[in-house]
């Protein structure tokens, strides 16, 4: 991200170069796949946006097994237990 | 005088005409002074005569009237008015606006007809309209975001001359074309950046119009020598340097796809600054992470409120809360299990269900509520059996239930267990 280049599209982008890599390196930090990868200061923005979205609808998608699997749980167990209590908080 | 071609008919516009002959509808006010007013019209009209010819496309007739029709009433007051005298300041801005406005909507024509024309073409066209609508919006409103306006003409016209680089198959003929059209744009874009503080205060007086249509008649020049052959340095240096825009727009393009598929992804996300929009990407992963990990182990600290609007939820989450509200920490030291943490996470983490809330019903798949969208209600007044019970420790230990709770906290290891790992890791950097 050469300054040259946000300079340029700045008026683009609306945002400085520096909370982009601010953000962008956050972002990194988060992705477990981004963060084992060499040459970490060469990751472009787009790449860390896409891994961002990926992650995110990978996290979606487990949110759900696990809400899927607590559902059912729930449903094999009393429903007055305690466990029925704790899963329903789990869920809700 | 020029010799204007227009879709077929040679118009020649002359300063000293005094009355619009009225000319073909293709191209109107080409006469007397809206000659070289219209020179940028017709710089586009020829352009896009060009790509008619080329694309077959009806669409393009249609933007050909629209964009005359559009330029009409600009042009004809100035056509009318002869040229002696300096037209009147109310036609000079709309006129610029308007021809702005036309600019953006061939740009869209442009990009509808090849991403019509070009199956599968390039991404960039789809969200690139938007994008000039938007500025287009904007530029119609006042002079000064002109140039904000014809920059974003820039983008399109990388654009073109992107798509047209990437389907070589069409042809080299229509990539020339194309390419000269985008240089065009962009010199008279330059031109005009290079301009706008010249142009703004002059808006009212003739000087500045007359720039405008000097800038025009050269561009129009320096379409032919384009087209014909690149020897000047200074064609050279705007080409190196449009090429520079060139991928320059088209990364920024890819960045801001992704941004609006994450923003998308991130409910209740209604900002549209990119950096608060990243921040809550940012948090969000964070919660989610937190969630699962909650979810998964019944351990890990509770994810604090994630989109602080929740009113949708508050009513039905107050009862939930004062379920939970209870007994806050019925202490379960006994229980060896991670149930336990279970339920001391939930003591102090009665917002826990509050963040569920906002993420989940805003996704598609509602596991939960589904099903018992009616036992959801009843469901919460059960909470305070259950911890009514609870002072009463023994019924806690029973076997089969415990069994249950360790299978499930089994099975939610086994298909979480690398995750959890880089969650804890994540837990103390998060």
């Amino acid at each position: 991200m050469s300054n040259r280049r946000s300079r340029q599209s700045s008026s683009a982008s609306r945002i400085s170069d520096d909370q982009m890599i601010d953000l962008v390196s956050k972002l990194r930090q988060l992705l477990p796949e981004i963060r084992e990868r060499r040459r970490s200061d060469k990751v472009s923005a787009s790449k860390v946006l896409q891994e961002t979205c990926n992650y995110i609808r990978k996290l979606h998608r487990e949110v759900d097994n696990l809400s899927d699997r607590l559902s059912q749980l729930l449903d094999s167990v009393d429903e007055d237990s305690p466990e029925a209590a704790v899963i329903r908080s789990l869920l809700m | 005088m020029e010799l204007l071609w227009k879709s077929g008919q040679v118009v020649q516009s002359s300063q000293t005409q005094t009355s619009p002959s009225n000319p073909p509808p293709i191209l109107r006010g080409s006469g007397s002074g809206g000659g070289e007013g219209n020179a940028p019209l017709q710089n586009l009209l020829i352009q896009e005569d060009e790509m008619a010819s080329w694309l077959h496309h009806p669409l393009s007739q249609d933007y050909f009237s629209s964009e005359l029709l559009y330029s009409d009433p600009a042009t004809q007051p100035l056509s009318s008015v002869s040229l002696a005298q300096p037209p009147p300041p109310p036609p000079d801005t709309p006129y610029r606006q308007v021809f702005a406005g036309r600019r953006a909507e061939n740009f869209m024509n442009f990009l509808s007809l090849r991403e019509n024309i070009f199956t599968g073409g390039r991404v960039e066209a789809g969200p690139l309209v938007p994008v000039v609508r938007e500025t287009l919006q904007v530029g119609s409103s006042a002079t000064t975001p002109l140039s904000s306006a014809t920059e974003s003409f820039v983008v399109p016209a990388t654009e073109i001359g992107q798509v047209s680089s990437t389907f070589s198959v069409p042809g080299l003929g229509r990539k020339d074309k194309a390419v000269a059209i985008a240089r065009t744009q962009s010199l008279e874009v330059s031109k005009a950046e290079t301009e706008p503080i010249q142009i703004q205060p002059a808006t009212e007086t003739e000087s500045a119009d007359d720039r405008k249509r000097k800038e025009r008649e050269e561009t129009i020049v320096e379409i032919q020598e384009t087209e014909e052959a690149s020897g000047s340095t200074s064609r050279k240096r705007s080409r190196t340097a449009e090429v520079h825009n060139l991928s320059e727009r088209r990364r920024r393009e890819k960045i801001n796809e992704k941004m609006k598929t994450l923003q998308e992804l991130i409910p209740h996300c209604s900002k549209t600054d990119k950096a608060s929009m990243l921040d809550d990407a940012i948090e969000y992963v964070k919660w989610l992470q937190r969630l699962l990990q909650m979810m998964s182990t019944g351990s890990g600290m509770m994810p604090i409120m994630y989109p602080p609007n929740m009113q949708p939820f508050m009513p039905h989450m107050a009862m939930g809360m004062m379920g939970m509200n209870r007994p806050p920490f019925i202490p379960f030291p006994r229980t060896p299990f991670p149930r336990q943490a279970h339920m001391e996470g939930i003591g102090p983490s009665y917002p826990a269900p509050r963040y569920y809330f906002p993420v989940h019903p805003s996704r598609v798949h509602l596991p939960r509520s589904q099903p018992n969208p009616v036992s959801n209600q009843p469901q919460f007044p059960v909470y305070l059996n259950p911890y009514s019970r609870f002072s009463s420790l023994p019924q806690i230990q029973r076997p089969p239930s415990l069994q249950n709770q360790t299978t499930l906290q089994q099975s939610f290891r086994q298909a979480s267990s690398s995750k959890e790992h880089e969650d804890q890791d994540n837990q103390p950097t998060g």
